[in-house]
């Protein structure tokens, strides 16, 4: 299986702080969980597999391209999707427009870019909002039109930082077959604190603690560490839970 | 096909310019310029047009349509338009910061430095539409209207690549200083930039040129005169300001080698142009002693003296022809009296007029208080005597006897003997008296034009043939009137 992420050994520091720490991960075609308590490098991991800034140290292969030169970052970014945590917008754009605006800015063919647009907000069950400005949007879909901007292009490589933040248990029902679906041709990494998102979504899920990950495997090999564990509503809970105590101690 | 030869293929793929027309639709209609540019748009045209040709209050109005005049008035809409332009831009410019989306697009695949530029186009073309609408609302009723000249694309240049550069300027500062204080704040510095320049005191010099509405009021380039050069040196401060501050985006935003070449073009560019203009003095200056003049001739019609306009006026001849002889009428036939009135440039100095003819420089009904005084003071003939010294007494004086009265050079003590005759041609004409001081050895005015204006007709008119021409040669004082 041709692995679509490849991390060796990378890292990054904020100042003096080490935020990732000598992580090593190759994921390859699926739906990817990446697990940790606040703080633990998730979002600093997924801004590094987006782009979005460079490692410190390591080497870096996404998609086969080489994202420190300029040429093959380019290339690289129109097979990316990324929904950050903190999801900005332009509140007088419509949702039409700003899905439109992220298709364009990753230099998808013009042809394509209206019927993929639609698409895309279809699948986030917004298709009745998409004229509406989104300053008359919820929070919940706001997030919705996010992740609309983030597959819009039939992303290769989707990055998704707490999706599932804001959305009802409707919605995350349907964003979990969603990004199974997605899962099904590329890779989707999904950073959340919601472990059943995991359960019901990943085929494979990676525990970070404090800029390292202390665990790797399917789910139900995260729920296998938690028997005997009594700290956590559910079994992969349990796991979660189980794993953070081992390494921490 | 292996896995670099799919990797090299879509490095080579690039799909931007297809992106172009998409982005710029987006960020030019939910932009706040294109909102707004319907009111900037109306306001520009009200400022420009009844500052111009809408308005009786403006003391210049004439009621004809002048290319020079509608060209600089597109210019100078620069001081509306370019700190709105500015502010937006600004505006604009910080709204990824603001609005906590800089993240997301920086993972997009168009570079930065060209999504920078393409936001700056969106906030800049509407301002562009703005100012080319306004070259049309005023442009077209002057091009049907006008009976002379062409229009001075140099001016319009000239305020279309200042409205750029503040366009851009607020858009740097927006970029680097992303604040929401930064948009008023620079809408209001390049206001009062713009201003600054326009009173600077020395009108030889070339400070005024960092202004693009420089010299607004002094109306230098007239139908009588050719218009300055375009001021290359504007056009070069400007333009080469506008590319540095985009580029300064541009290295910023991660395209640091164009961004730099770029700068290394434009900043020595507005240097240029900056020196340029510091050393060239004002074009828009104006000098009559320098200024060519246009050949032209005059429009002229009959009365009971003929009165000739520039041919930009000849729409006015009419209306001009009935004041000036509503004005003449007591001294048509009287010995040494103008038989001609002729439309002279404002600024014309004493040598350029023509001995035995009187002279007016506003049209229309306005003409009246021109060739009233015209009528009874022979310039030429008295610029002759004061500089050859031929006549004892005769010293030109820039000083306004008894205050008000014409706004040109006179000479005492013969200016008061002419400026009662002329204020009875005035008033008995209908026209308002100029205001009049009270202080030093001002004569009652008031006393001698009532009586002047008392005398019997026929006496008064004897006294016109005998002393016309000397009281028009300026050899006639206040003691010598009836």
């Amino acid at each position: 299986m041709g692995m679509n992420v490849r991390a060796a050994g990378i890292s990054r520091r904020f100042g003096r702080t080490e935020v990732l720490a000598d992580v090593n991960l190759s994921v390859g075609t699926g739906v990817f969980g990446l697990l940790g308590p606040n703080g633990a490098g998730k979002t600093t991991l997924l801004r590094t597999l987006a782009t979005a800034i460079e490692p410190s140290a390591g080497s870096l292969r996404l998609l086969g391209f080489d994202p420190s030169d300029p040429g093959e970052r380019r290339a690289l970014r129109r097979s990316l999707g990324y929904l950050p945590q903190s999801l900005g917008y332009y509140p007088n754009f419509t949702v039409f427009e700003f899905v439109e605006y992220f298709a364009l800015l990753k230099e998808m063919p013009k042809g394509e870019v209206g019927p993929a647009v639609a698409r895309a907000i279809d699948r986030v069950g917004l298709g009745g909002r998409a004229k509406s400005k989104m300053k008359t949007l919820s929070g919940g879909m706001i997030r919705r039109v996010g992740i609309a901007q983030a597959i819009v292009n039939e992303p290769t490589l989707l990055l998704l930082d707490e999706p599932t933040a804001g959305l009802d248990p409707e919605q995350r029902v349907s964003f979990r077959a969603l990004v199974r679906d997605l899962g099904e041709k590329g890779t989707v990494v999904v950073s959340t604190h919601l472990v059943e998102d995991v359960g019901a979504a990943c085929t494979e899920v990676a525990l970070m603690d404090a800029g390292a990950i202390v665990f790797r495997g399917t789910p139900e090999e995260l729920t296998r560490r938690g028997e005997g564990q009594t700290v956590g509503d559910s079994p992969l809970e349990r796991g979660y839970v189980s794993v953070l105590s081992g390494t921490r101690t | 096909m292996n896995v670099n030869a799919n990797v090299n293929a879509a490095v080579k793929e690039t799909r931007e310019p297809r992106a172009f027309p998409g982005l710029l639709r987006i960020e030019t209609r939910r932009g706040v310029a294109l909102l707004l540019s319907p009111f900037i748009l109306a306001a520009a045209w009200w400022m420009a047009w009844y500052g111009t040709y809408g308005s009786m209050i403006e003391p210049g109005f004439s009621g004809a349509y002048i290319w020079e005049e509608t060209s600089r008035v597109v210019k100078d809409s620069i001081l509306t338009t370019g700190p709105l332009a500015a502010g937006i831009a600004a505006w604009v410019a910080g709204r990824n910061r603001r609005r906590g989306v800089g993240d997301l697009l920086s993972t997009t695949a168009l570079p930065g430095a060209r999504r920078e530029l393409f936001t700056w186009t969106g906030a800049a073309l509407p301002f562009v539409g703005i100012y080319l609408g306004l070259v049309v609302l005023l442009g077209v009723p002057t091009a049907i209207n006008a009976t002379w000249g062409t229009p001075i694309f140099g001016y319009i240049l000239v305020g279309l690549v200042a409205l750029l550069w503040d366009s851009a300027l607020g858009f740097a500062a927006g970029y680097w200083l992303p604040s929401r204080f930064t948009a008023p704040l620079v809408a209001v510095a390049l206001y009062v930039a713009h201003l600054l320049p326009m009173g600077a005191s020395d009108y030889d010099s070339g400070v005024g040129l960092l202004s693009p509405a420089a010299y607004s009021n002094m109306s230098g380039a007239d139908v009588f005169h050719e218009a300055p050069p375009i001021a290359a040196q504007q056009i070069m401060l400007f333009g080469g300001l506008a590319a540095a501050a985009l580029a300064s985006v541009a290295v910023r935003a991660g395209a640091r080698r164009a961004g730099r070449i770029s700068l290394t073009v434009a900043l020595p560019v507005a240097a240029g142009g900056l020196v340029a203009a510091l050393m060239s003095g004002n074009p828009y200056g104006f000098n009559a002693a320098e200024a060519e003049p246009v050949p032209f001739e005059y429009v002229c019609e009959g009365g009971g003296i003929t009165v000739c306009v520039h041919p930009a006026y000849s729409k006015l001849l009419p209306e001009t022809t009935t004041a000036v002889n509503r004005v003449a009428e007591p001294l048509v036939g009287v010995i040494g009296a103008p038989t001609r009135a002729v439309q002279i440039d404002h600024y014309m100095t004493p040598k350029d007029f023509e001995k035995g003819t009187a002279t007016f420089g506003y049209v229309g009904d306005e003409a009246k208080f021109d060739v009233a005084y015209s009528l009874v003071a022979d310039e030429a003939t008295m610029e002759e005597l004061a500089s050859t010294g031929k006549e004892e007494g005769f010293t030109k004086e820039d000083v306004r006897v008894c205050g008000g009265s014409p706004p040109r050079r006179f000479f005492s003590p013969s200016y008061e003997a002419q400026s009662v005759v002329g204020d009875w041609l005035l008033a008995r004409s209908g026209g308002k008296l100029p205001p009049r001081g009270s202080t030093g050895d001002c004569p009652n005015a008031e006393d001698l034009i009532e009586g002047f204006a008392a005398l019997d007709p026929a006496e008064r008119r004897a006294w016109l043939d005998e002393n016309l021409a000397d009281l028009r040669a300026g050899r006639v004082s206040l003691d010598d009137l009836p």
